[in-house]
């Protein structure tokens, strides 16, 4: 492994995203990982300063800096507080990529990325025997295993989290189900499978499919693979790029599709930035542009068609968490989740406080981090608990998991954390019955 | 070097995850918000009073100097570690820990945002007056180190008159309360002087805010002007006829120019300065205020004034302002926010004079100041990649200052004096001065621990001393 | 005469002339005398002076009118009165800028009248402004009810110059409102009693004057009424420039306008300042918050100097829209700034009355806002108890009581001691302003909190190394 390098010749590229950094420190308030543990090599500020002595030679590529780029949930609250708007998330991705690339990735996670995440049934597989251990009450044995935590960490805690395992994946639960439109059908919508409520919330796609079946869509459940967003903020970019060329390559002629739908907020926002991943590849860019034409996320989408109002009545307060990739930060999808909650006769909704603030999900962090992460949580948990809501709303399975997660550690057990499509289903079913 | 001996006493203080020394780990501490940097050996996280003082006695022990640092956005470099030494992070003493409402006092820790003083009574109809623009990063510790302004201070005045008192870790590592809840404590005025005295008369660990009832109502008003004279006289002429507004912000074409560019804010390209204008206090006459102010501003030759008549209209008109440094951002990779004062009155000579020497030095200066009190902050725009360019612009930066001395002003008017304007200081006082300032340093700290090399021109450690990097 | 003091004699007329050294002046403080009283007539040889001084080891108490000479613990020597009313110059007045650099000498009367000339507005009102001098107000941080709305010194004061023992002058901040050019030593030279300096010059901060000036008097049967007022009033929207309260006993002294109003009542003393509209809603808010609280009461009006734009004096406004705002309320009325001004100078010179009416000790105690209200009827209390007179003065919006008593020394020890411990318990103080030292048994400052009686001596020993300025004086004996 080299360590001889004084100069970063990679990071050049991104000498003039980082000088824009005048050290202001308005980063500073706004990052979650700084709030929770006041460490400037945790903030933009200071990953913008090592990054630039990186480029400057003024310290080299060595273990030491790993920490302050690890400590990153890729929110990019920092950028959109940023006079100049540095993309630090960009710096920290470059980073994570030149240090595996020179001190290699940990050969369990190189063989993970290489031999599972593309290969949807082998990953089904690995999943189920882990939830199997659990049904048979072997939960510490399906852990000791790692894979799972290494695949997706989210799908690990969701696991320690849920009590009642899913009986089956949402694909598998979705073959042989109509998928018609109720009525008359008016749009084609290309459903993607989110690994999150794949293997670990299938009802969440229940409903998801459920409401676009209701509002005349037939839905299809593409055949996708992992979006690629978990390899990329691993710093993995190539095992990123290639996700999204096969994922790109399953979706084949998109004109079937009217939309393509993910009701996981990182999951549609990381589809609308593959073309920028594929920029340099002429084919795919172009093919991933008009794949941006087509995606959605389920709330954007659901106002963009005006969903049918749900008449069946829901009493019960209702905050919303936004997802960061929900966001203006990445998507900005930020009125529409809003105005679907509020149109669900009964309830009342209560805005939160900092309600963008990322939950310490992100990605590896609630593993590898997981104290700096229960820290951003009880952040964001205290601010739900002070608008005394009922249930939090939200758009994102990793968001999901560690909102109940932070319900469960706070004993706000009355408090309910449910996807939007969920709520919107509910309000539909009662209405029909 | 420091020795290892005291790293690991520090850690037997505040345990061994709280203290920092590696190199990557201290490389994000030798920076604060201006451009200069210099490593120190160790960083330590503080939790309470108690360790601050263990940490400083500690400091005492080894004579290794240590300086206090909260969200370091200080512009002079005042938490550089000049000597090297003890970097006390003060980061995680943010806390809220007392509200006392019928004694309008609030009590906080000292990395507590300034805008989350505010926050935290804004429900209560309270507010902390003090307004720096940096109010949502900067630390209300770090404000009294600088004596912080902001906007609002023409008519309320400095971080100085709102924080009235202090515990304190005194450079040997005594803990003492100065001043209080109560006002005339008696004796010297010990907090007076604490504050603005950056950190090297010790370390506050609490403070006592004096908390202001919110005004009933607030009138915001915006005027376009093709010359800066008119502009200035128009400020002039509101305070000559008895009107005290609380706001008298002012900004000049270049930056004008940088936020069309990147906001809109729907300024006239070619105007020459744009002055916003607010009022605050009772609803009752302000209309009338407001109207009067309007025919000053017509006399004064005025192109346009627009008068927001709801919340949203108002917050149109500060967002020119309020994104004003964000957009000069956008304009060059750096910038240095120089800071003086002058009397108002030759606030136009002096911006003049500050344009010509942009001008000399090939330089950019774009301004932005608060007009009624005559404090002046030209930014001078750079590329801190380039090193001739950074010596330009100190240089450039000096020669203004000399100018605000010369006008009857003064060299730093919140910004503090660090090391950036240590120099500078020369320009107003003279070495008697200097001196007799120097005693207030000496009786507080005989070990030159505390912050060592800030402030004063005759303690200022050289560069080259300094190992600065 | 000694050899030693005819030498001084001669040496210091040598320095200011021969009309301007006194031999055994009449001043006594803590019945001790000084042997010169000195009076240079610039701050060059206030230089000199005090550098002979330093040369001679003499103790120099610095005065300007001596309305304040009395403040402060015996002096341990006491050679030289140092008479600084001949510095009596305007050094930079600068209307437009809305700043003053007056000498020490310059009487704060004479101050007011020159830039009330210029419509503007000396923000500070301390006691005895007619003879007080500029000097004596900065040095003893003394000022009066405006303080409320327009700040203490610390918050005018914008830089000093001072005459170091040693005979060097230096200045300290500047004349700008924004200044952080180094230390701000200023802070400290304001209420340092000179100790550490003689303040031979300060820069103030000025005001315009305000568009009109009004004051409304309440009257209150009950302290506790008063209370709740001025707790309602603090808690509000409305911006009073002073909310002082007068007891029974001290409202008996004031002799103007306010003297036949509610006889043998607390008096509420609400200064009014600002846009002629807001004065009045303020008249109208304070009115009917006072009829909720206590029907039927009556309140006395003074109207400042205003006349609104287009018409005549005679058409002059006055607030009598009171009136409309409910018949629980009777207002007397009166029009015209000197009247306003007279009532306001009676206030400034409160201390003085009360000396000639026999209250011959005189205490300011300064405790957080809302603990105020506790401490006057505490001093009530243990006036009453130990069969003290008292009068007092309350200061609501700052949290301060002077206390003027009269009685027994002994018995006015004890009420002070008593109230020195209750408002050190509130986190505040009492300090002796006046009156007999109790044979130097009762320190005057009290018991230093708040402050490091060790540092003020570091300093004190840089500025001061021979320790000729008011020496033993201070906190701490200092």
């Amino acid at each position: 492994m080299s360590t001889d390098v004084t100069k970063i010749e990679e990071f050049l590229p991104l000498y003039d995203e980082v000088a824009k950094c005048g050290k202001c420190g308005f980063c500073q308030p706004t990052c979650p990982v700084y709030r929770a543990t006041g460490k400037e090599s945790y903030v933009a500020r200071g990953k913008n300063a090592l990054f630039r002595n990186l480029i400057e030679g003024e310290t080299v590529m060595e273990a030491d800096l790993k920490e302050a780029f690890e400590n990153c949930l890729l929110c990019r609250a920092c950028t959109a507080n940023c006079f100049p708007a540095v993309k630090t998330d960009q710096l920290v991705v470059a980073f994570r990529e030149s240090y595996a690339q020179r001190f290699g990735r940990s050969t369990i996670q190189r063989w993970i990325f290489r031999n599972f995440l593309p290969y949807p049934d082998r990953m089904a597989r690995v999943i189920g025997l882990a939830w199997l251990s659990k049904r048979m009450g072997m939960a510490d044995l399906a852990k000791k295993i790692g894979i799972v935590g290494m695949i997706n960490p989210k799908l690990e805690t969701a696991m320690e989290l849920r009590d009642e395992v899913p009986s089956s994946f949402l694909r598998d639960r979705t073959k042989n189900t109509d998928l018609t439109a109720k009525g008359e059908t008016k749009y084609k919508v290309g459903y993607w499978v989110s690994c999150g409520y794949n293997y670990m919330l299938p009802e969440v796609g229940e409903a998801t499919i459920n409401v676009l079946r209701h509002n005349g869509a037939d839905v299809e459940v593409l055949g996708n693979n992992c979006c690629g967003l978990p390899v990329y903020g691993y710093g993995d970019v190539d095992g990123a790029r290639n996700l999204a060329k096969k994922n790109i390559d399953i979706l084949g002629d998109l004109d079937q599709y009217d939309y393509i739908v993910s009701e996981c907020g990182s999951c549609s926002g990381h589809l609308k930035e593959y073309g920028e991943l594929l920029a340099a590849d002429p084919e795919y860019s172009m093919r991933a542009e008009r794949l941006l034409a087509k995606v959605r996320s389920f709330s954007e989408l659901l106002v963009e068609i005006d969903a049918e109002k749900p008449l069946g009545e829901i009493q019960a307060s209702v905050t919303y968490h936004d997802p960061c990739h929900m966001t203006t930060r990445y998507q900005g999808i930020v009125t529409q989740p809003r105005e679907l909650i509020k149109n669900v006769p009964g309830v009342e909704f209560r805005e939160m406080t900092e309600s963008d603030w990322c939950c310490g999900a992100a990605g590896s962090y609630n593993i590898m981090h997981n104290d700096v992460s229960m820290k951003v949580l009880e952040r964001k948990m205290g601010n739900v608990a002070k608008t005394e809501a009922e249930i939090v709303v939200t758009e994102c399975p990793s968001c999901i998991m560690q909102l109940s997660l932070g319900a469960k550690r706070q004993g706000m057990e009355n408090t309910k954390v449910m996807n939007v499509s969920q709520l919107l289903d509910e309000s539909y079913r009662q209405a029909d019955n | 070097m420091i020795d290892q001996s005291v790293i690991q006493e520090l850690k037997g203080i505040v345990g061994e995850d709280n203290v920092l020394h590696n190199k990557a780990d201290l490389q994000t501490y030798e920076y604060d918000a201006y451009l200069e940097k210099s490593l120190p050996d160790v960083v330590v996280f503080v939790s309470s009073t108690q360790e601050v003082s263990d940490v400083v006695k500690a400091a005492n022990r080894a004579q290794v100097p240590f300086v206090a640092r909260g969200r370091a956005t200080n512009l002079s470099g005042g938490v550089l570690a000049m000597r090297q030494g003890i970097v006390i992070e003060l980061a995680r003493m943010d806390r809220v820990l007392d509200i006392d409402i019928e004694n309008q006092r609030m009590i906080v820790e000292p990395a507590i945002y300034n805008l989350e003083v505010t926050g935290a009574i804004d429900n209560l109809g309270y507010y902390y007056a003090p307004d720096p623009a940096s109010g949502k990063a900067c630390s209300i510790g770090g404000n009294v180190g600088e004596n912080a302004g902001g906007p609002h201070c023409f008519k309320y005045g400095v971080t100085s008159n709102h924080v009235l008192g202090m515990e304190v870790v005194l450079p040997d590592g005594e803990i003492t309360w100065l001043g209080g809840k109560a006002l005339d404590a008696p004796g010297l005025d010990l907090t007076g002087v604490f504050v603005g005295s950056e950190g090297t008369l010790g370390i506050a660990t609490k403070l006592v805010l004096r908390i202001l009832h919110k005004p009933e109502a607030v009138k915001t008003m915006l005027a376009v002007y093709d010359s800066i004279d008119d502009a200035s006289n128009s400020v002039s002429a509101i305070v000559s006829h008895k009107m005290v507004p609380a706001t008298l912000e002012m900004m000049d074409n270049l930056v004008i120019q940088a936020i069309e560019q990147s906001m809109a804010a729907g300024f006239p390209l070619d105007a020459a300065a744009v002055l916003l204008i607010e009022l605050d206090g009772l609803k009752d006459g302000m209309e009338e205020m407001a109207d009067k102010i309007v025919e000053i501003c017509k006399e004064n030759n005025v192109r346009e004034i627009k008068v927001a008549t709801c919340e949203a209209e108002r917050a149109a008109l500060w967002k020119g302002r309020k994104g004003a440094f964000g957009a000069i951002a956008r304009l060059s990779p750096n910038y240095l926010v120089a800071d003086g004062t002058v009397p108002r009155t030759k606030l136009p000579e002096t911006l003049r004079m500050c344009r010509e020497i942009g001008d000399k030095y090939g330089l950019r200066v774009a301004n932005v100041f608060h007009a009624g009190d005559g404090n002046l902050h030209p930014l001078i725009l750079f590329d801190s990649r380039n090193p001739e360019d950074k010596e330009k612009v100190l240089k450039a930066g000096m020669e203004m200052l000399q100018v605000c001395a010369d006008m009857g002003g003064t060299v730093s008017g919140e910004h503090g004096v660090g090391i950036e304007k240590a120099e500078a200081m020369y320009m107003v006082y003279n070495e008697k001065d200097l001196l007799a300032q120097e005693w207030v340093k000496d009786a507080w700290d005989p070990q030159d621990l505390a912050n060592p090399g800030k402030i004063l021109p005759q303690r200022l450690i050289k560069r080259e001393e300094a190992h600065v990097s | 005469m000694s050899p030693k003091t005819e030498s001084y004699t001669a040496a210091l007329t040598g320095i200011v002339g021969k009309d301007a050294v006194e031999e055994k002046p009449q001043v006594t403080v803590a019945d001790q005398s000084p042997s010169l009283r000195v009076r240079p007539k610039s701050v060059d040889e206030v230089g000199k002076v005090l550098a002979f001084a330093n040369e001679n080891g003499l103790g120099v108490i610095p005065t300007g009118s001596g309305t304040k000479l009395e403040m402060g613990n015996p002096p341990e020597k006491f050679d030289l009165l140092l008479d600084l009313s001949g510095l009596d110059q305007i050094v930079e007045y600068d209307a437009e800028n809305l700043t003053i650099a007056a000498q020490a000498g310059v009487r704060v009367k004479d101050l007011v009248e020159l830039v009330g000339k210029d419509e503007l507005f000396f923000p500070v009102d301390p006691s005895f402004p007619g003879e007080a001098t500029i000097g004596g107000v900065v040095a003893t941080s003394d000022n009066g009810p405006k303080r409320f709305q327009h700040g203490n010194l610390r918050d005018v004061v914008l830089g000093v110059k001072v005459m170091l023992p040693n005979g060097d002058l230096v200045k300290f901040g500047g004349r700008t409102i924004k200044n952080v050019s180094g230390y701000d030593v200023t802070k400290m030279m304001i209420g340092s009693m000179g100790i550490l300096g003689v303040i031979v010059e300060a820069t103030f901060r000025l005001l315009p004057e305000p568009q009109r000036e009004d004051v409304l008097v309440h009257a209150f049967p009950k302290l506790s009424e008063a209370t709740k007022l001025a707790g309602e009033v603090l808690d509000s929207v409305l911006v009073p420039s002073s909310l002082e309260l007068l007891s029974p006993a001290a409202r008996k002294l004031l002799k103007g306008v306010a003297s036949d109003f509610a006889v043998g009542e607390y008096l509420l003393v609400v200064g009014l300042e600002g846009h002629p509209d807001a004065v009045v809603r303020q008249e109208q808010d304070l009115t009917s918050m006072c009829a909720n609280l206590a029907p039927n009461r009556t309140a006395l009006v003074l109207g400042g100097d205003y006349v609104a734009e287009g018409k005549e004096a005679s058409e002059r406004e006055v607030t009598c829209q009171i009136h409309d705002h409910g018949a629980a309320c009777n207002c007397e009325t009166v029009t015209d700034q000197a009247t306003v001004d007279s009532l306001w100078d009676e206030i400034y010179n409160l201390e003085r009355t009360a000396k000639e009416a026999g209250f011959a000790v005189s205490a300011k105690i300064a405790v957080p806002l809302a603990r105020v209200w506790e401490m006057a009827a505490a001093a009530e209390k243990s006036a009453a108890a130990n069969s003290v007179q008292i009068a007092y003065k309350v200061s609501a919006g700052n949290g301060l009581l002077n206390l003027y008593l009269q009685g027994d020394n002994e018995k006015v020890l004890a009420v002070l001691e008593d109230l020195r411990t209750l408002a050190q318990k509130r986190e505040g103080s009492l300090v002796l302003k006046s009156g007999p030292l109790f044979n130097g048994s009762f320190d005057v400052w009290g018991e230093p909190q708040g402050t490091h009686v060790p540092l003020i001596k570091a300093i004190k020993a840089k500025y001061d190394p021979n320790g000729v300025l008011n020496v033993g004086r201070y906190v701490g004996r200092i």
